[in-house]
């Protein structure tokens, strides 16, 4: 077990978010968080990292506590890419050696350097070493987001929308390669997506969020249309398409 | 996560490289700058004189003096407060994330105008004495210094109140900041109303910020609080990277960010008012030097700060320099001659593109 949440609440001052979330995710896994506009799933991401901090309930990852944590031990455990990444004037290699700075105390060594490398070797990343962050695509600087995470070497990954700004190739590619990485390195995914097709290509485990609490969660094989068409308050159907489920809007005649 | 750790590149060796060389000729430059600007003045000296002087060796007392009790102040003045102002500037626009962060758009520059003026007239302070040099001086300025880094502590103060009740964004710390200075400017109108001739004319000489007005014990006092700032802003140079891509993604990487900028502000403020007091306002070398090197060197913090100290120290002294020559023998206050330079510097940096 990477992840176990337990009882999670949140409320923002004017209105209650998260009432009692629970659920855990195993090593290796992609947990896709899905459910409507403004149904707290950044805000779902931003407690488990402890950025938010939820009013009752408990994080753990890999058993430790991740709420009574300092801010730079829960970095050294958990990476995360947020929806919006900035692209200052730093070369690709400085930003994702960023990435090392919670390990790092006063100046990076050569592990460090090596890692870097290792992850740009990862991603494909070689030929951009030494661009600048603002002359980048959207789509490489989404990658270089994301080996910044890797560097962190954490136990879990927390990713906001990773694939929101990407075309289609590109998304099929992260999304491989986050699966990829899971899996080789014994990692938890967690990660909120609006597009339900591709959750239920990529991720083992579908958690849909209402009002506050969890819909239900399950591997996409067992998802129902009822539970879609009651979370989104829109009729739809779930299709077999060579084995992997599809979800479509129902036609209005 | 385990990699097979391969060998950094040497790509990624040699920029760095690169970074690390502008930062050691700058410094060389600045050093160079230093041995000509003791040799100029009223009494010319040559640079191997002013090296003997250096070394215990001078031609004679009267070089002696010159070089150790009038020069060599001013000159560390201008060294140590171009490279603190630049040093604040580039951590400012970092935790402000503004392109316009510097101490002078935060008002704290205006609210010690304010506090030297109050200090004129209701302090009775600041009666004028011409020199043979024409130079200005004001008789007994201690209390002026005191007034004017009072006025611009309580602004620092009231924009890191504000920023505290309503969160230290960038937005907040901005738009108070030119609130504020907008209020000072109209509280020092007022007092210029209110003032007779030689009151008026002690306020504005005022804030013609001037090295000459440093002795020893300024500049031993201005080194202090510079290094300690320097020390405190390289010791966060990761942390400044880090919010540059973005509040959310410092935040993923452990930076407690509002404490940051917050402590950021403070040490820039306070550092600010301190260079303000004894020598007056000195504009734009804040706010130019941290964009002429970061096209340079880039937004890195970890290089960007060195170079940027090494260059507003070179910046002030080559303009504090220069301020003594163009009218020679009449001396100018180095802040009309920044302020002339620095204007065109930034419209240069805007028409070349400079992404801020």
């Amino acid at each position: 077990m990477i992840l176990d949440v337990g009882g999670l609440h949140f409320s923002y001052p004017s209105r209650p978010v998260l009432h009692g979330v629970n659920f855990r995710v195993e090593p290796g896994q992609i947990l896709a968080v899905l459910g409507p506009n403004g149904v707290g799933k950044s805000t779902l991401l931003r407690c488990i990292n402890a950025i938010q901090r939820p009013s009752h309930g408990t994080v753990l990852v890999d058993g430790a506590d991740v709420l009574r944590m300092k801010p730079n031990a829960v970095a050294q455990n958990i990476g995360y890419v947020p929806q919006r990444t900035e692209a200052p004037r730093l070369t690709v290699f400085d930003s994702i050696l960023l990435g090392r700075k919670p390990h790092v105390r006063w100046r990076p060594d050569s592990r460090d350097l090596a890692v870097v490398e290792a992850a740009i070797g990862h991603l494909h990343l070689e030929g951009l070493r030494l661009r600048q962050l603002d002359q980048l695509s959207g789509g490489e600087l989404q990658k270089v987001a994301i080996a910044r995470a890797l560097v962190q070497e954490p136990k879990l990954l927390l990713f906001d929308e990773p694939t929101s700004a990407l075309d289609l190739r590109n998304q099929v590619e992260i999304l491989r390669l986050i699966g990829h990485v899971a899996r080789q390195h014994h990692m938890a995914v967690v990660m909120t997506l609006h597009d339900l097709n591709t959750a239920l290509r990529f991720a083992h485990q579908l958690l849909f969020l209402k009002d506050g609490r969890i819909a239900s969660m399950g591997p996409p094989a067992d998802l129902r249309s009822e539970t879609v068409s009651e979370v989104y308050g829109l009729p739809v159907q779930v299709h077999h398409l060579n084995g992997c489920p599809v979800v479509t809007p129902t036609h209005e005649e | 996560m385990h990699f097979v750790p391969p060998q950094p590149s040497q790509e990624y060796t040699r920029y760095i490289g690169r970074k690390v060389s502008f930062i050691i000729v700058l410094t060389l430059a600045a050093a160079a700058c230093l041995l000509f600007s003791l040799g100029l003045g009223a009494a010319d000296l040559s640079v191997p004189a002013v090296v003997r002087t250096l070394f215990g060796q001078p031609d004679s007392e009267r070089a002696r003096l010159i070089i150790w009790n009038i020069r060599m102040p001013q000159a560390l003045a201008a060294l140590t407060a171009g490279a603190a102002l630049a040093l604040c500037g580039a951590a400012m626009q970092s935790v402000l994330r503004n392109p316009l962060g510097s101490p002078f758009t935060l008002g704290i520059s205006h609210a010690a105008a304010f506090g030297a003026a109050l200090a004129v007239l209701f302090l009775g302070d600041g009666r004028m004495t011409a020199t043979a040099g024409e130079a200005m001086l004001l008789t007994q300025p201690m209390l002026i210094v005191a007034a004017a880094f009072a006025a611009s502590l309580a602004a620092a103060l009231v924009i890191l109140g504000l920023a505290q009740t309503r969160g230290a964004t960038p937005e907040v710390l901005v738009l108070t900041g030119v609130a504020l200075g907008a209020l000072f400017t109209a509280g020092t109108m007022l007092l210029q109303y209110m003032a007779d001739d030689t009151q008026l004319a002690a306020m504005v000489f005022w804030t013609f910020g001037d090295t000459a007005r440093a002795n020893w014990t300024h500049v031993a006092l201005l080194a202090v609080v510079s290094l300690g700032a320097a020390a405190y802003f390289m010791a966060n140079a990761w942390n400044y990277n880090a919010m540059d891509a973005g509040d959310e993604t410092a935040r993923g990487l452990g930076v407690a960010v509002n404490r940051v900028r917050m402590l950021g502000m403070l040490v820039a403020t306070l550092v600010t008012a301190v260079i303000i007091s004894f020598l007056g306002i000195i504009g734009f070398v804040g706010l130019v030097t941290p964009h002429l090197v970061r096209r340079v060197v880039g937004a890195d913090h970890r290089y960007l700060l060195p170079a940027t100290a090494a260059a507003g120290a070179l910046l002030l002294l080559g303009a504090d320099t220069a301020a003594r020559l163009v009218l020679a023998p009449k001396v100018l206050p180095v802040s009309v001659l920044t302020a002339f330079l620095g204007a065109p510097v930034f419209f240069l940096l805007i028409l070349k593109g400079q992404r801020p």
